[in-house]
């Protein structure tokens, strides 16, 4: 017999459900709200529920939009409409927008190649690639996935498929982080450092 | 309380923790194991790069008696696999080669010959050999190994000793033609040209192969061959197989 009642269970386990969060964490969440009061637990089950009715996948870049809203990165205006960001997750458009580098268009995977974890090519919304690259716009797709077995995988995948279709297929460049020491960088980040290294103006 | 040191190649992970991982090796001393990375998922992980699938790597592995799953002390990488993950279609049987040694071995079983056939593969796929080719050899040789698939010869059905140019997996391979017919022709027809291919797969070495370039029909008929041996042998079709199959 369960020390805890149904209610308290059930969220439990709904929390267990989310990445990175194991039982302890679940349980620090769930106690943390009821020693809150039940007014900020009812607003937190509040914008959750408005987030699952009032959020859907934007069909032309699959990054989060308000459901039937025009898309605010596929909409905005003063976005480079020549250039493409292929990128792993929508979190990871928030971190290249943090970069202030880039302005152009972003198509999330949702996923990364992995046949064995059940992603197929068909999951990674390539149809929705080919649709923006027949507009006629696109004049570059930057490959953004990460530097691991998976995105190179997924890279080359999309690169070979995308080769013939009238843009250019870059991949984003991989090396030393910033303030970084050589002496504790391993081998195969600076191999990737000097193989991927740019030519200075003099 | 014992310690393992081998070399091995990556096979896979699947996260244990916010910051760990369980990692499947391919350990030339004992075959394939399990064993914790703990803090491999952090940033500053002290296994870095070194635990991506096909890496080559240098292992110790700290085992608890009565368990199966080790401890990853660490892992120095040798040679890694990532620049062949960024050449399609050699990305694409790489993911196959991954799942049929991940799925296809038993753990704690010697596999010297399996971890030498995949370093062949690999050194193979960086001097240039076609990613098709040595997709058949990988899988050949590894269903060869795993006493699956041997030289055409004998019926697998009936034992006699005549021309066997039908493979049953569910007969035991390959099969004449009477027993094909009796068995209302389960597996496929294979080609003379296709057999004297398979042939040449387990007499010469991959470049060798490679070299004497066997022709389209013969490695169409031997990646049929292959893949439904390969099924027969997981039990299932692979997840892969849009890269590998027909």
């Amino acid at each position: 017999m369960s020390a805890f009642p149904e209610p308290l269970l059930r969220c439990l386990e709904e929390l267990q459900k989310l990445p990175g969060i194991g039982p302890k964490s679940a349980q620090r969440i769930l106690f943390a709200l009821l020693d809150r009061g039940q007014e900020p637990a009812l607003a937190l089950a509040r914008s959750l529920e408005s987030l699952a009715r009032s959020v859907e996948r934007c069909p032309a870049c699959r990054a989060y939009r308000e459901t039937g809203r025009p898309c605010l990165l596929c909409e905005d205006p003063r976005r480079d409409r020549s250039l493409l960001c292929v990128v792993e997750s929508a979190a990871d458009v928030l971190l290249i927008e943090a970069t202030g580098e880039y302005s152009g268009l972003y198509h999330v995977l949702h996923g990364l190649l992995s046949p064995m974890r059940g992603v197929h090519a068909e999951h990674l919304g390539v149809d929705a690639i080919e649709a923006r690259l027949s507009g006629g716009e696109i004049r570059e797709i930057i490959l953004a996935t990460p530097p691991t077995a998976e995105g190179e995988a997924t890279a080359s995948f999309l690169a070979s498929l995308l080769a013939e279709r009238g843009a250019a297929v870059s991949r984003i460049a991989f090396g030393m982080p910033v303030g970084a020491d050589f002496q504790f960088v391993d081998a195969q980040t600076l191999g990737r450092s000097l193989s991927g290294r740019k030519t200075m103006a003099g | 309380m014992t310690s393992l040191r081998s070399d091995a190649f990556v096979l896979s992970r699947s996260a244990l923790t916010e910051s760990s991982w369980i990692v499947c090796l391919l350990t030339r001393r004992e075959g394939k194991m399990r064993a914790v990375a703990k803090g491999a998922r952090r940033t500053k992980s002290p296994f870095r790069g070194a635990l991506e699938p096909l890496n080559r790597v240098r292992v110790e592995i700290s085992l608890r008696e009565g368990r199966d799953l080790g401890t990853l002390m660490s892992a120095d990488l040798e040679e890694s696999a990532l620049d062949l993950f960024g050449r399609w279609p050699a990305a694409g049987i790489l993911l196959a080669v991954v799942e049929v040694l991940d799925r296809g071995l038993a753990e704690h079983s010697t596999e010297e010959e399996t971890y030498r056939l995949v370093g062949a593969v690999l050194d193979s796929m960086r001097s240039g050999v076609s990613p098709a080719l040595a997709w058949l050899y990988f899988a050949s040789w590894f269903l060869r190994l795993h006493g699956v698939l041997g030289r055409p010869g004998r019926c697998a059905h009936c034992g006699a000793a005549k021309e066997t140019g039908h493979f049953d997996a569910g007969a035991g391979g390959w099969i004449c033609r009477e027993c094909a017919r009796s068995r209302l022709e389960q597996g496929i027809d294979v080609s003379s040209a296709t057999r004297e291919a398979l042939g040449d797969v387990f007499r010469l070495s991959l470049p060798g192969l490679a070299a004497r370039s066997p022709g389209p029909e013969a490695l169409k008929g031997l990646k049929a061959v292959v893949y439904l041996a390969l099924v027969s042998y997981l039990g299932r079709p692979l997840a892969s197989g849009d890269h590998v199959s027909g």
